[in-house]
């Protein structure tokens, strides 16, 4: 999988869909999720699931998601992105 | 006791009167004090009752975790109506059969959000304070009760059980009084308490916090969401003294990335409450461990309120604690004989925190009221120094406290699909406690994709199967009945 975003976060969308993949169970859930379709229509995740892939993100990237912007930067793998780029190594 | 009683609708008035500055609420980096929630829940009130808010009228409240959550509540109390707390309407597709099954005939919500498809209601005047207010078309007269006294219905609350759809249960001003009077003594609390309010305020566990914070004149640390790193963030900002978590808020924050001085969130943290669920051995030792900070068991039901909380160090398997004052627990074999200690049965419960019934469900409240006691399904056992363990249940799953009917489930996919036998159990998603759907159909005709979008347009994501099975034929014994460890589930 090819990305917009060089640098640190070169290869970052493939292993976010790979670890979402533990939770994201139907493939085609996935792969909408892969293509960029919002988590929130694209998946079934339950919230204790989306907290549980958050954290796991979180520990992956060493960043912390803030609550206050969380519906923007969780909403989609571009949004996750591009927020670890923003984000990661500051 | 009449004389003496104290309503949980005055809560916060009366927080107001003895302080008028000290925080009530407390959201980012915004402060609400007590004087402040009274006045603008006050007048909120007067709206509320110019609207036909009142004695016996049950208003649905579908607010997320917020400052205006408070405010709709305690307005609807001061207007003397029923709150009938509900999840904020884009996380809940059941929303409309929960308004319609409860004769609600108000429906607040918040700023921005839709009327939940299938809802037949019409805005009134009353908007403001970051939400509005709808009238339910055909609603059901006021019922009898009278606020402000012990028997008045103060809220509405639904549970999740074995009967295919969500019970109704009432509780009266009493229940509230005397669980949140239970907690307080058991757990030496004052008014210098900061709660961290993380638990979806809609729930009856969740709204505890608020409720205990308006009782003793505390703050509440409002969290829109659950993550991790806001909730330690939060606690070191406000100096956290009470926090009531879910096992899964266990497991999140002890194993969860930190940052610098994360280790001392939990510093002013004097009680950690775990409840919901059963927590996890290395969950409940990393938490302390990271924080140097004991998680504490309660156990307690929609039905019963508090009935028994864990004071004790050290571990054990299922064990609940001693019960709280006031709390009496009898163990009944399955013919209704009381057992000795020891002796594993179905868990009873006497308080004043119990509901006496269910409402418009005579055949549920037939199997869990019984002869003055509660039985909410649980099993379990007294050890001889009068300590209640919990061995489990079997009619329901626990998907991280949330508590999943497979009755409901099953009527779902049988409604929506050409499936012959549909079996739910507990299953998991990433080793997380999940739903599992195994259904007999022509795998031609259903697949796993239908299964799941069918339950997601019905229902809450939490109930929707994380694995789906299909399969051409489902394996019986000879006497035709299904062989279960053929299913696989957890």
């Amino acid at each position: 999988m090819t990305d917009d975003y060089g640098g640190i976060v070169t290869g970052a969308k493939a292993r976010i869909v790979a670890l979402l993949g533990r939770y994201v169970t139907d493939p085609a859930e996935l792969a909408a999720v892969a293509r960029g379709e919002p988590f929130l229509t694209a998946t079934s995740l339950d919230s204790l699931a989306m907290m549980t892939a958050i954290v796991e993100i979180e520990k992956a990237f060493g960043v912390r998601f803030d609550l206050a912007t969380l519906e923007e930067t969780f909403a989609t793998i571009d949004s996750i992105a591009a927020y670890l780029e923003r984000t990661v190594g500051r | 006791m009449t004389e003496t009683f104290r309503s949980p609708r005055d809560y916060v008035r009366r927080a107001a009167e003895l302080g008028a500055n000290r925080v009530a609420l407390r959201s980012g980096d915004r402060a609400t004090t007590y004087g402040e929630l009274a006045a603008q829940s006050v007048a909120l009130a007067a709206s509320l009752r110019d609207a036909g808010v009142g004695p016996g009228v049950q208003v649905a409240h579908a607010f997320p975790n917020s400052v205006a959550f408070a405010v709709w509540y305690s307005a609807i109390w001061e207007a003397g109506g029923i709150v009938v707390p509900l999840a904020p309407p884009s996380f809940a597709p059941e929303t409309a059969r929960l308004i319609a099954d409860s004769d609600a005939a108000f429906l607040a919500l918040p700023d921005g959000a839709s009327l939940p498809s299938g809802v037949d209601a019409l805005p009134t005047s009353v908007a403001g304070w970051h939400g509005a207010l709808f009238r339910v078309a055909g609603a059901a007269a006021p019922i009898d009760t009278r606020p402000w006294t012990e028997d008045g219905y103060a809220v509405r609350h639904f549970s999740s059980g074995s009967t295919g759809r969500a019970k109704h249960m009432f509780k009266s001003e009493a229940n509230l009084a005397f669980s949140l009077g239970i907690l307080r003594e058991a757990a030496a609390l004052d008014e210098t308490e900061v709660f961290l309010g993380a638990l979806p305020f809609h729930t009856p566990y969740g709204v505890r916090a608020l409720h205990a914070a308006f009782d003793l004149g505390a703050a509440v640390t409002i969290l829109p969401r659950f993550l991790p790193g806001s909730a330690l963030s939060a606690a070191r900002r406000d100096r956290t003294t009470v926090f009531l978590a879910s096992p899964a808020m266990i497991d999140s924050l002890a194993g969860c990335r930190l940052e610098d001085g994360d280790e001392a969130a939990f510093r002013t943290l004097k009680l950690c409450i775990s409840s919901g669920a059963m927590l996890r051995r290395e969950a409940c030792e990393a938490f302390r461990a990271r924080f140097g900070v004991p998680v504490r068991t309660w156990y307690a039901t929609s039905e019963t309120m508090g009935i028994a909380i864990d004071f004790e160090d050290g571990f054990e398997d299922g064990r609940v604690g001693t019960l709280m004052p006031g709390v009496e627990v009898g163990i009944f074999d399955a013919a209704g004989a009381p057992l000795p200690a020891g002796a594993v049965g179905q868990i009873a419960i006497r308080s004043d925190g119990c509901s006496r019934s269910y409402v418009n469900d005579p055949v549920a409240s037939a199997k869990v009221f019984r002869d003055g006691w509660v039985f909410p399904g649980d099993r379990g056992y007294l050890d001889s120094s009068g300590r209640l363990f919990v061995v489990g249940r079997d009619d329901v799953i626990n998907v991280g406290g949330y508590k999943v009917d497979p009755l409901e489930v099953e009527r779902v996919v049988r409604e929506a699909l050409p499936v012959g036998e549909v079996i739910v159990l507990a299953g998991t998603r990433a080793d997380l406690p999940a739903v599992k759907v195994v259904v007999e159909a022509d795998p031609a005709r259903v697949t796993p994709a239908m299964v799941v979008a069918a339950c997601r347009a019905r229902l809450s994501p939490y109930k929707v199967p994380a694995e789906v099975e299909v399969r051409a034929r489902i394996e019986r014994t000879a006497s035709g009945k299904i062989v279960r460890t053929s299913l696989d589930g957890r």
